[in-house]
């Protein structure tokens, strides 16, 4: 009977911890999916409409597309062959499976602060999921940037290696917060300047970037500049929603972030990056001499086009364009419309047109608004098929002029074209004429 | 004259049903050419025409016409491009230009029933169609698809795919007459519209400017520009400003060329294998029966001496009433529901069917400048409209019109357009099928006012319709090439290689708007064109 016994406790035990393992491992999956939701990792490595981590995302820098890799649990294209060490050299340092150098597209030089633990958890979680067969296009930069060892040298000047370390006079909370925005959101990643080989310049750390298309705005807590004049409310609101109302509301790369990753984090989440950006050291902008989101008040400026003669109107085609673009939902005196989810912004006391220079606004009204919320779709339709670069550039003035900051409303057809080629956005038709078919 | 424009498919109009069939053609691997009477309609600038018009209610004063292509125009008085000839007024208004009239619609992108096609058959009035639903139901599927069309309930024609887009609500008005009405057996309905309840295809959805008629500034409301934009992309090459006036057959019966006139007046024949007519029920039969030769004494595609005539819409009958409760029409788009449950039944024998639009145009501006007429100024006057608006009800019904050859257009012979083209005459009356059916909305419309509380009720008069735009079967479609224009594949009895596609060839009216049948209809057509080529 007693070896019997022995066995049946044998076997109980190792089953309760077959039990526990799975338990920890639905555990590490569960943390994992949250950690790629935090860390964005869908961003860049699924396509637009494709399958969820099956790469093919061209992510624009500026020395060429960089695509997005599989990285879906499939053995042969994604990372289901990958070993432990293997997944965490490429998310922490930026080394591939078979020891090259990965560009820094991929934040590693934000992610190298994350603990070994939660890469870990995430590569649990992707294992988790449904393999994509299919193979990521490959990255083909022109030279020199195509010769990947260069990256060693790009690393010696900008890669800081580490785990970041909690610190103990620090609230859990800040500590937090600065985990999300330092290493998991990789919130530097657009929002520090660039040196001049392309690293992030932390010495100016979360001061601003500059994305090409796009201005990913100052966030430290500087009055005129950041983020100063924000409560914690409103920008865990933002963080949650992508709009404050008369204060901002989010688009381009910002509105891809709230839609894939930053809703979906817990408001105690929010609250921390809140206290942690509040926190980090103010960066001034002598070009900022007021807070972005304090210029500009309701124009009165269509009410002169009632009536006037085409002389009038046709000195005037940014508020002309306006009239009969914008007004019908941001309203004729620019004051918005609506309230809570599918509100129209102001278009002053906002952060894009009180900003310095008006590259968002161009490339708003170039792309339009996409921001895909739990509560449905906010969408601004791309003007770049309707308008040309000289009508973008007129309106983009009036903009800026009229609700925002002057200063910023000098924006030209070449700089329009310029941005409307990079995105590689569509222009205005032109149809036949009877007699010049 | 210049004649080096050629295409596998030449398509004259850019209007709704001509830039869809095109930009399905083109997808294909047709090369299309198409030809647009018309200048480039921009919303844009629409708006802002729009907006700087004294006259709001006129749906033509965004887009002023250029000389070589004129509109008919009613206010402030008629600029009789369209010559009235008949005991009945048939004041239809459209639009040449990119898109066509599409752009001032109000999106009501309505099915006809099943039996709407088989009247004769079923009640021994009008025409049976050659097609069954059956045969058109995929197009309507790929019509609205396209479009982008928003509804919940089939309305009692069904369809194998759900509609592309959630329902627009009923506004708090619509509701309200739906409680109280529904027990009366008027079933008050979400209607289906091409418009955007949610973002769709680029589009945003519809924010409530209640300006569906004469421009949607945002274009949630889909137009026909939208698609000749899409059809452009595709690869379609779209002349506009190209009036065309003639079509020339060789003595086979086979299209060889069209002919149009520039802005100079200079000429232009355009060569193609297959030709395609969709430039609206009024427009189209104009250019046929211009294309006359020896061969083709009466015009092209008109051996059965059809083309023009049988010309049908939907007359309207109307109230009016102030509820007996805030009900606050005006909110959202303009043609958001109706009463869709009188459209059918043995009673179509006798007398038209009924379709009862509730109209949600804002009231405000119609009742201040009747109110201003009237005398009021001052306080008196924001407490008068302050309590109109806000109860303001008016419903339209639109009544089914019949196939009469009588009812025609036919060519001037002494009145030219500026570009010396023969303008048109019409000869229209409404039939006592219509009238009977116009007492009968006024029995319901009676019912529904005293239900609704209704005071200061003020009814259209027997035999005074309005004219909904909805023109139909100028170029007829059946099966017996002696008395229709084409086929049940859209193709022209008399030419193989023309086809005819729009609302003008539909046989019934049913009591539905016409859109989305004349543009289900010019898909179905493509495919015919395609199988040609």
């Amino acid at each position: 009977m007693k070896p019997v016994l022995i066995q049946a406790a044998i076997a109980v035990v190792l089953m309760q911890c077959a039990v526990a393992q799975a338990a920890d491992n639905a555990a590490q999956i569960k943390r994992g999916e949250y950690l790629a939701r935090a860390g964005d990792c869908t961003a860049c490595h699924t396509a637009t409409n494709g399958p969820l981590f099956g790469g093919g995302f061209a992510v624009s820098t500026p020395f060429g597309q960089i695509w997005g890799s599989n990285i879906s649990s499939d053995k042969q294209y994604g990372i289901g062959s990958w070993s432990d060490d293997q997944f965490v050299a490429a998310v922490r340092d930026g080394i591939g499976k078979n020891g090259e150098q990965l560009y820094p597209a991929m934040p590693y030089d934000s992610f190298t602060k994350m603990k070994r633990d939660d890469v870990l958890a995430i590569k649990a979680y992707l294992m988790s999921m449904p393999p994509v067969h299919q193979a990521s296009p490959q990255t083909d930069l022109p030279f020199p940037f195509n010769q990947r060892w260069g990256m060693r040298f790009w690393k010696w000047f900008n890669f800081d290696k580490g785990e970041l370390q909690n610190d103990t006079q620090q609230s859990a909370q800040w500590n937090n917060g600065r985990y999300l925005v330092e290493a998991l959101a990789h919130c530097g990643t657009c929002h520090t300047p660039r040196n001049l080989t392309m690293g992030m310049d932390n010495d100016k750390a979360l001061a601003g970037g500059d994305l090409g298309g796009w201005m990913a705005y100052n966030i430290t807590p500087d009055k005129q500049a950041g983020i100063g004049d924000w409560s914690q409310q409103q920008l865990v609101t933002y963080l949650k929603t992508g709009f404050v109302a008369n204060k901002a509301s989010a688009s381009g790369p910002m509105a891809e972030a709230i839609e894939h990753s930053l809703q979906y984090l817990p408001e105690s989440d929010l609250q921390d990056i809140a206290t942690y950006l509040r926190s980090v050291k103010p960066q001034p902008d002598a070009q900022q001499t007021r807070a972005r989101d304090s210029w500009g008040q309701p124009s009165t400026a269509l009410i002169a086009l009632r009536g006037a003669d085409e002389a009038t109107r046709h000195a005037q085609p940014g508020a002309v364009l306006f009239a009969g673009n914008c007004a019908s939902c941001h309203g004729a005196e620019g004051a918005g419309s609506g309230s809570g989810f599918h509100a129209y912004p102001s278009l002053f006391h906002h952060t894009s047109t009180g900003a310095a220079d008006a590259l968002n606004v161009v490339s708003v009204v170039l792309n339009g608004v996409h921001r895909h919320m739990r509560e449905g779709e906010v969408f601004m339709p791309p003007f770049a098929p309707e308008l040309s670069d000289q009508q973008v550039a007129d309106v983009s003035n009036f903009v800026t002029q009229q609700f925002g900051n002057p200063a910023a409303a000098k924006v030209d057809a070449k700089q329009v074209k310029g941005l409307r080629e990079d995105a590689k956005l569509a222009s205005p038709p032109i149809y036949g004429q009877g007699d010049k078919p | 004259m210049s004649d080096s424009l050629s295409a596998d498919v030449v398509v004259i109009g850019a209007g709704i049903a001509g830039s869809l069939a095109a930009l399905k053609m083109a997808k294909a691997g047709a090369s299309v050419l198409m030809l647009e009477s018309g200048p480039e309609i921009k919303r844009d600038q629409a708006v802002e025409y729009f907006r700087n018009s004294p006259f709001k209610g006129d749906f033509t004063e965004p887009y002023p016409p250029q000389p070589w292509a004129p509109q008919p125009k009613f206010i402030p008085s008629d600029n009789n491009y369209l010559i009235q000839k008949g005991p009945d007024p048939y004041r239809a208004q459209y639009l040449r230009g990119t898109g066509g009239t599409t752009w001032h619609w109000a999106g009501q992108a309505f099915r006809l029933l099943p039996n709407d096609m088989r009247i004769q058959s079923l009640y021994g009035i009008g025409r049976d169609w050659p097609i069954s639903y059956d045969e058109l139901e995929p197009y309507y599927c790929d019509a609205e698809y396209q479009m982008g069309v928003s509804g919940d309930s089939d309305l009692a024609s069904p369809r194998s795919r759900p509609y592309p887009l959630p329902g627009i609500p009923l506004p708090y008005g619509f509701d309200r007459l739906k409680q109280r009405l529904g027990p009366l057996g008027y079933e008050v309905g979400i209607g289906p519209q091409a418009r955007n309840s949610i973002a769709y295809d680029g589009r945003p959805a519809c924010c409530g400017n209640n300006n569906c008629m004469p421009v949607c500034p945002i274009d949630a409301q889909y137009h026909g520009g939208i698609a000749a934009r899409k059809a452009l992309d595709a690869g379609v090459k779209i002349v506009t400003n190209a009036v065309v006036f003639r079509i020339e057959a060789d003595d086979k019966g086979t299209i060889q060329a069209v002919h149009y006139l520039d802005q100079n007046k200079a000429r232009h024949r355009v060569t193609g294998k297959q030709f395609v007519l969709t430039a609206n029920g009024i427009e189209s039969p104009k250019i046929l029966l211009l294309s006359t030769s020896d061969r083709y004494p009466d015009g092209i595609a008109n051996s059965s001496g059809m083309v023009g005539r049988n010309l049908m819409d939907h007359p309207g009958s109307s109230v009016e009433f102030y509820a007996d409760e805030p009900v606050w029409f005006g909110r959202g788009p303009m043609r958001p529901g109706s009463i869709n449950n009188m459209r059918d039944g043995d009673f179509r024998g006798e007398r038209s069917a009924l379709r009862i639009d509730l109209a949600n145009t804002s009231p405000v501006r119609y009742l201040t400048e009747r109110l201003v007429r009237q005398g009021y100024y001052g306080k008196a006057l924001n407490h008068k409209l302050a309590f109109q608006a806000e109860r303001f009800v008016q419903l339209k019904c639109l009544l089914e019109m019949l196939p009469e050859p009588q009812n025609r257009v036919t060519l001037s012979k002494t009145e030219k357009d500026a570009w010396g083209i023969p303008r048109l005459e019409v000869y229209y009356r409404f039939p006592e099928y219509v009238h009977r059916g116009y007492d009968q909305s006024m029995i319901d419309f009676q019912r529904m006012v005293k239900e609704m509380g209704g005071t200061e009720a003020v009814y259209s008069k027997r035999g005074v319709y309005d004219n909904n735009q909805h023109i139909t079967g100028t170029m007829i479609m059946g099966s017996n090439p002696q008395d229709s224009v084409v086929d049940g594949h859209c193709r022209s009895h008399d030419h193989p290689n023309l086809f005819i596609a729009g609302t003008g060839i539909m046989p019934s009216a049913s009591t539905v708007n016409s859109t989305l049948t004349g543009t289900a209809l010019a898909l179905r057509m493509a495919d015919s064109v395609l199988a040609s080529l």
